[in-house]
């Protein structure tokens, strides 16, 4: 097995729902590969909030702790399979100490330790990807996330404020780590309908696309108010409802992030499908599964 | 933004009732032309062709415009709200990332 595809998905602002799409993203890759899921809001833990009630019923696997967190022996960090072929890595509280050191860290250094861990990880449950919950806002932890990731991705809204947290986080990434290239791609979340998609491509590309590389936005996922209230009941929206554009846009997403990648299993079809109307539908992973 | 450009920017969100009270308008005034046309003054003759090549002339400028606002103009208050913050928060965003740029290559000490 090679290196692990990781992927992160960071924000300048919290609220912006990345734990739905995180869910979302690692749920539709577990379909036909094994992936894990590492919550790495050391300070809120959603994620770990979310699949709390999933710990009790699965089996733990303790694997060692991350060494940038210079934890005590006694801490426990598990792994369990919260569903077919989905990992999740569970964890104690951080400490204060630990909170410090994180804050204190290189950003460079903290992603070399980051990329080894998940590397680990993903090793010892043999997982083909692995998909970075981070905290919302503009932490080092995001930083390094996005340096060890394949793929990142950053999740905006279109009001004000979050624009602001999202330029502000491109910039203290750009100052923290200056040289570093990093994948990162835009998704817009939570768009109401007062906001067209011709309206949002056109914004992203006269303001925003210069700041992401010349690369063009990724998605806009329109605000569904029941998947929402129903996220925490029941996780994984994508299987529970797989008409709902979520799970529609999310295999849409994962095939534009990986579809020049020829190890991540995304098949890419002739020239002439590719241009069919229909040609994301049929896009395959691996083992012929429908991605 | 100048006066002009804000009142054109502010066009796009009435783009709907401008397209709809353009084609109200050109029907009306298509209907009214038809009894003047069949008219055998030729004053009534010469105003019917006058109101028709003026309800062909509305109706075409409605839609043009209607094109133009759906392509390019912000279609709803919040868009345009959203267009002006976010260029106003995307210039404040380069002047930061100038005077960072200036600090780095300001020698120490």
């Amino acid at each position: 097995m090679g290196d692990p595809k990781i992927i992160a998905i960071v924000s300048g602002k919290g609220g912006v729902g990345k734990t739905m799409l995180a869910v979302a993203m690692a749920n539709e890759l577990a379909r036909s590969r094994r992936t894990l899921l590492l919550d790495l809001d050391f300070f809120n833990r959603g994620l770990t909030g979310l699949f709390a009630s999933l710990k009790p019923r699965s089996t733990q696997t303790e694997v060692a702790a991350p060494k940038f967190l210079r934890t005590n022996a006694d801490t426990a960090w598990s792994v369990s399979e919260v569903s077919t072929n989905l990992f999740m890595v569970y964890y104690d509280d951080i400490d204060d100490s630990q909170s410090g050191l994180l804050e204190a860290a290189d950003v460079k250094a903290l992603a070399n330790e980051l990329s080894g861990y998940v590397s680990y990880l993903a090793g010892e449950f043999k997982c083909d990807f692995v998909v970075l919950d981070c905290h919302g806002g503009p932490d080092k932890t995001s930083f390094a996330a996005c340096l060890a990731a394949t793929r990142s991705v950053l999740v905006s809204e279109p009001d004000r404020i979050t624009l602001h947290g999202t330029l502000n986080f491109l910039r203290t990434m750009r100052r923290e780590a200056p040289s570093a290239a990093v994948d990162i791609r835009l998704i817009f979340n939570k768009v109401v309908a007062a906001f067209g998609p011709m309206f949002l491509f056109s914004f992203y590309r006269q303001f925003l696309q210069s700041e992401f590389g010349g690369r063009e936005l990724l998605a806009i996922y329109p605000l569904e108010l029941y998947l929402t209230k129903a996220f925490e009941k029941m996780p994984f929206l994508t299987t529970a409802y797989p008409q709902s554009q979520l799970a529609a846009k999310t295999r849409l997403v994962l095939h534009e992030l990986f579809k020049d990648d020829p190890k991540s299993g995304c098949r890419r079809k002739s020239p002439s499908s590719a241009r069919s109307p229909h040609s994301w539908a049929s896009t395959t992973w691996g083992d012929g599964q429908r991605f | 933004m100048g006066p002009l450009q804000e009142i054109l920017a502010r066009l796009g969100t009435v783009k709907n009732p401008v397209l709809f009270t353009s084609g109200a308008f050109s029907i009306s005034d298509l209907y009214l032309c038809k009894d003047l046309f069949q008219a055998t003054n030729p004053i009534a003759i010469v105003t019917g062709a006058v109101m028709y090549l003026l309800a062909v002339g509305v109706v075409l400028i409605g839609l043009a415009f209607y094109i133009y606002a759906f392509l390019r103009l912000p279609s709803t208050a919040q868009e345009l709200v959203f267009l002006q913050e976010g260029s106003a928060a995307l210039a404040r965003h380069n002047a930061s990332q100038r005077v960072g740029r200036a600090k780095k290559r300001r020698p120490d000490g």
